[in-house]
C-alpha cells in the first residue's frame, strides 16, 4: 500500500483552477519525483497536500485524512515536512532556532539528540548555529531548510524545487544529501523539480505533470531512457 | 549644565513612556503588520480602570493587576474580534478604519462613564523626590523607569528564552513557514495583542498622576511614541525602547534651547523625527529591511 494516496486531486486560487483530477500513489520509503514546467502546477500540488491552499478531493498519509480538514489544520501534526519554495526560513532567528522551531511539537530531550544529528548530518549547519539564517548562502539555506522540516520528524518529506538557485555542483551535492537522508532514516520523499537530470538519477519513481494535470507513474529508470523526456528536459 | 543635566533627565523620564507605548505598537506591529492607532487610548482606559478599582475601595496593589488583567482580556478579544477577520482577508484599508473607530469610540466610552473631569490618580511611591547629583528625579518616575526596565527584561526573557517566544519571533519573520510547521501562529497574535494592552495598561496608571487622567490623556504621547517605533524601527521592540528615550530626550531638549518651539510646539518635534526616518532610513535605526524579491 502506498503511504500517501491522492485521488482527484483538485486545486487553485480563487477563480483559477491549477489542478485537474490529480491521482497517484508515493510508496513508502521511495523518492518520488514530479518533472513539469514552470507553472505545471508542481508547488500548488505539495501547496494543497499540505493545506496551504483548500482544495477538493482526497489525500491520505497512512490511511490518515490529510486533505479538506480545514484551514488551518498543521501539515507538521499530520506528518507532512514541507520544505516550501524559496526555502522560507526564518531569516532573523539564528540557524538553531530554525531548527528548534521545526522541532517545536517533540520533547525536548528528543529535540536536543536530533539537533546533534543534524550538525552532524549537515556539518556547515553545526558551525554556524549561533548565527542569523539569512547570512547563510543560498545551499546552506537549501540544508536547514531540509533539516528544519525533518526535525518534526515527518513521515513524508515534500520538496518544492530544492534546486532553485543553486550551482549545478551544489545541487549535486544536496541531491547526494538527500539520497543519505532516504537511506539512512528510511525517509519518504516528494520531490518536484524542474530539473529532471539530477532528479531522475535519485529517484525512484517518476510523474510528469503538465497543465495540471498529471501522466502516469513510471520507474524513474525508466522515464530517463524515454525519448520525449529526453528532448523536453534532458537537453539531448 | 544644571537645567541641561535636569532636561536630560526629564527627556528620559518623558521617554520611558513613550517607549512603553513604542514597545505596544511594535509587538502588534510584528504580528499584525498594523500600526494599532488605538494603543494609547486602550491605556487610558485600562488607567481609568485602575482608578475606578481604586475608587471603589481597593488599594493600588490589588486594583493594578486587575486592571492589567482585564486589559490583556481585552486587548486579546479585541484581536480575537475585529482585526482577525480582516487580517485574513488582507484588508488593510479596513483595519486602520477599525483601529480608528477603536479610538473614536474608546474616547467616547470614558467620557460617557467618567466624563472629563480630571481624575485623581494617587502615585504608587510616596516622599520627597531623591537627588541625583545635581538633579532630582520624583519617586514616582523611578517607579515607572523601574517598571518599564522589568517590561523590557520581561520581554526579552520571552522572545529570547522560552519556546512560545521562539514560535512568536518565527511567526512573524514568515507566517507560512511557521503554519507549515505547525507552530501556533493564531495563539501568538492574540497573545502580542494582549501583552500589547498590559503594558499600556500598567504605564498609563503608573503616569497618571503626572498627566491628567482624562479621555484622550494618552493621544499627544502615541505621536511620540508612533515617532519613536518608526525611529527605533517598527518590527524591533530594542528600537522601541532606544527610540523612545531618543525622541524624549530631544523633544525636551528641542523645547527648552532651540528658539520657537517652546512647550507648545514640542509635538511638531515629533512629525519632525517621523518625516526624516521615513526620507532618510525607512527601516528605522534596528529595523529589518523588507527586501521583494522579483
Amino acid at each position: 500500500m502506498s503511504l500517501l494516496t491522492v485521488e482527484n486531486l483538485c486545486a487553485g486560487y480563487g477563480g483559477l483552477r491549477v489542478l485537474f483530477d490529480v491521482s497517484f500513489g508515493v510508496e513508502e520509503g521511495n523518492i518520488t519525483v514530479i518533472l513539469g514546467a514552470n507553472g505545471a502546477g508542481k508547488s500548488t500540488l505539495l501547496r494543497a497536500l499540505s493545506g496551504m491552499i483548500p482544495a477538493t478531493g482526497t489525500a491520505t498519509l497512512e490511511g490518515r485524512r490529510v486533505v479538506g480538514r480545514g484551514r488551518h489544520r498543521s501539515a507538521a501534526r499530520l506528518g507532512i515536512g514541507h520544505v516550501p519554495e524559496g526555502r522560507g526560513t526564518f531569516g532573523s532567528l539564528t540557524v538553531e532556532e530554525n531548527l528548534r522551531a521545526g522541532g517545536y511539537h517533540r520533547p525536548r530531550s528528543e529535540v536536543e539528540s536530533s539537533l546533534e544529528g543534524w550538525y552532524e548530518f549537515f556539518p556547515r549547519l553545526g558551525e554556524r548555529r549561533r548565527q542569523l539564517a539569512s547570512g547563510l548562502s543560498g545551499g546552506e539555506q537549501q540544508m536547514l531548510a531540509i533539516a528544519r522540516a525533518l526535525m518534526g520528524k515527518p513521515r513524508l518529506l515534500l520538496l518544492d524545487e530544492p534546486s532553485l538557485g543553486l550551482s549545478p555542483k551544489l545541487t549535486g551535492t544536496l541531491f547526494t544529501s538527500l539520497r543519505a537522508i532516504k537511506e539512512r532514516l528510511d525517509m519518504t520523499i516528494l520531490l518536484v523539480e524542474q530539473n529532471a537530470h539530477l532528479s531522475l538519477e535519485i529517484a525512484d519513481d517518476a510523474l510528469v505533470m503538465s497543465a495540471g494535470r498529471l501522466g502516469p507513474k513510471q520507474s524513474a529508470a525508466e522515464l530517463r531512457q524515454d525519448q520525449q523526456i529526453q528532448r523536453a528536459y534532458l537537453g539531448a | 549644565m544644571t537645567v541641561l543635566l535636569q532636561q536630560i533627565l526629564d527627556g528620559l523620564t518623558a521617554g520611558v513612556l513613550y517607549a512603553a507605548i513604542a514597545l505596544s505598537l511594535v509587538l502588534v506591529y510584528r504580528t499584525s503588520k498594523l500600526v494599532n492607532f488605538a494603543q494609547g487610548e486602550l491605556a487610558t482606559f485600562g488607567a481609568f480602570l485602575t482608578w475606578q478599582f481604586h475608587d471603589w475601595g481597593l488599594p493600588l496593589s490589588v486594583a493594578l493587576p486587575a486592571s492589567v488583567a482585564v486589559s490583556f482580556v481585552a486587548g486579546a478579544l479585541m484581536e480575537r474580534t475585529l482585526i482577525r477577520p480582516l487580517l485574513e482577508s488582507s484588508n488593510h484599508l479596513g483595519l486602520f478604519i477599525v483601529c480608528l473607530g477603536v479610538l473614536v469610540t474608546l474616547l467616547q466610552v470614558e467620557a460617557w462613564i467618567w466624563g472629563y473631569q480630571v481624575k485623581e490618580m494617587p502615585n504608587v511611591a510616596e516622599g520627597p523626590p531623591i537627588a541625583l547629583g545635581p538633579t532630582m528625579i520624583s519617586r514616582q518616575n523611578v517607579v515607572i523607569i523601574a517598571a518599564c526596565v522589568l517590561i523590557a527584561v520581561a520581554l526579552w526573557f520571552l522572545f529570547q528564552r522560552t519556546r512560545f517566544g521562539l514560535a512568536m519571533r518565527a511567526a512573524s519573520d514568515n507566517t507560512p513557514s511557521a503554519n507549515l510547521l505547525g507552530l501556533p501562529v493564531t495563539a501568538t497574535l492574540t497573545f502580542s495583542w494582549g501583552i500589547a494592552a498590559v503594558i499600556g495598561t500598567l504605564m498609563a496608571s503608573l503616569v497618571a498622576p503626572n498627566q491628567f487622567l482624562q479621555p484622550g490623556m494618552l493621544l499627544p504621547v502615541l505621536l511620540y511614541s508612533v515617532a519613536a517605533a518608526t525611529l527605533g524601527g517598527l518590527d524591533s521592540p530594542v528600537g522601541a525602547i532606544v527610540g523612545g528615550l531618543v525622541v524624549g530626550v530631544v523633544e525636551n531638549l528641542a523645547g527648552t534651547y532651540v528658539p520657537g518651539i517652546g512647550q507648545d510646539f514640542k509635538q511638531a518635534v515629533a512629525f519632525a523625527i517621523i518625516m526624516i526616518v521615513l526620507l532618510a532610513r525607512p527601516q528605522g535605526l534596528f529595523g529589518s529591511r523588507t527586501v521583494v524579491r522579483v
